[in-house]
């Protein structure tokens, strides 16, 4: 039979390590074992939850909630997302771009309404919680990240829209540049929209970025 | 991962499926909370004998769905595994 | 033909394609403006009504990211959105 020590021997390739399975197979216990014995061989680890029942405050007896990456031992890191205060601070940001872009001096209410709406979704607390993996993921030197799965669906659904969305945007690539080529022949185009249409085209191209990351952190590649 | 419990094999079949689909690569399973057999040779209330048979069954089952792709069978812990010297108890077992 | 007649066809020529060039240039611009007119409001409904056409749904949190770019659009959507009630109200 197979060991632990033969996986991870055999695949030195797999850096994103999941414990997956349904509420209190012990997952989280898991992980940190799991954490625990790659760092005491010398590899560094980052150990996270993103399951906001679960603990690893209560596993490390550490105080972890919302303070970044914790060093528990040598070589040893655990992490434990606020996911709230990440959403907090998420709003301010939209709010204070919006006051920015458009002169106001408020947010108008049914916009403030959209957003109250929007991050109140039950999906909003996962989606906010894979980003902040991904910038750990994108911060991070680490040998590797060791996390307890998150809902199976979303997951999954995360990789399906991966590839939709690729796909889509670059069509919308694509009729940016065909813009581009007529705003050198005719220069009626007033240079405002231009930057905005570009602007925007970046803020596609960082999602797609940020998704393509969370979906290479499922399948490891 | 999988508890010795009727049910979640079939839950764990179908995730692992998706999983294959999504080319999510699956490294193996690891069966939880066992019960340990030792406890049999003690004076233990009848419940907890009809549990661990219960389990055996279970993992009868686990072994056919699972084969050769399970990693490691970890009994259930006397206390919480809480704190480092518990974790590395833990795994230990694992890592066997 | 005269030399006159000659330059005046060769006028009208050039006039022909020139107008038929910034015709086509002017054409081609209003469809690739379209298209983007259409494209802002594709993100647009990408946003806000993404479930009831099944296209792709961005997830919350990046959807959240992209709304300060549709903030007139939402303006005009619920002005439309009122017009047409009114008409649906003075119809029946």
């Amino acid at each position: 039979m197979m060991g632990f020590k033969d996986v991870f021997l055999q695949h030195p390739e797999r850096r994103y390590i999941m414990f997956g399975g349904g509420g209190g197979v012990g997952k989280t216990t898991f992980s940190a074992a799991a954490a625990y014995w790659l760092a005491s061989h010398g590899k560094k680890v980052l150990v996270f939850s993103v399951d906001p029942q679960a603990s690893l405050t209560d596993i490390f007896k550490r105080d972890i909630f919302g303070k970044g990456p914790v060093k528990i031992m040598d070589n040893l890191w655990a992490q434990e997302i606020d996911a709230d205060k990440h959403i907090k601070a998420y709003q301010q940001e939209i709010r204070q771009k919006i006051l920015d872009m458009y002169g106001l001096p408020a947010v108008p209410e049914e916009i403030e309404n959209y957003i109250q709406a929007a991050s109140a979704e039950p999906a909003m607390e996962e989606s906010a919680m894979f980003d902040a993996v991904v910038d750990m993921v994108m911060k991070g030197a680490y040998d590797y990240y060791i996390y307890d799965l998150v809902p199976l669906g979303h997951a999954l659904y995360y990789l399906s829209m991966a590839k939709v969305y690729d796909e889509w945007i670059n069509k919308v690539t694509k009729l940016r540049e065909e813009m581009r080529e007529y705003e050198e022949m005719v220069s009626r185009i007033r240079r405002e929209k231009v930057t905005e249409q570009d602007q925007i085209l970046q803020e596609l191209l960082y999602i797609k970025n940020r998704i393509n990351t969370s979906a290479g952190i499922l399948t490891d590649k | 991962m999988v508890i010795p419990e009727a049910g979640v094999i079939n839950d764990t079949q179908k995730a692992a499926k998706l999983f294959a689909q999504f080319d999510v690569p699956l490294s193996g399973y690891v069966v939880n909370r066992v019960i340990p057999h030792e406890l049999l040779e003690q004076n233990i209330p009848e419940y907890l004998r009809h549990r661990i048979a219960m389990q055996d069954q279970n993992l009868v089952g686990v072994r056919t769905a699972f084969g050769d792709k399970v990693l490691a069978m970890v009994p259930e812990m006397e206390r919480d595994v809480t704190g480092l010297p518990m974790i590395e108890k833990l795994a230990n077992i694992m890592f066997a | 033909m005269t030399e006159e007649e000659k330059e005046s066809a060769a006028k009208r020529l050039w006039h022909n394609i020139t107008d038929t060039v910034y015709g086509m240039a002017a054409h081609d611009m209003s469809r690739a403006a379209l298209r983007t007119r259409a494209s802002m409001e594709h993100l647009f409904i990408l946003i806000t009504m993404g479930d009831l056409l099944g296209i792709p749904i961005l997830p919350p949190y990046y959807s959240l990211r992209l709304l300060p770019y549709v903030v007139p659009q939402i303006a005009t959507w619920k002005r439309r959105m009122l017009r047409e009630k009114d008409v649906a109200d003075a119809m029946f």
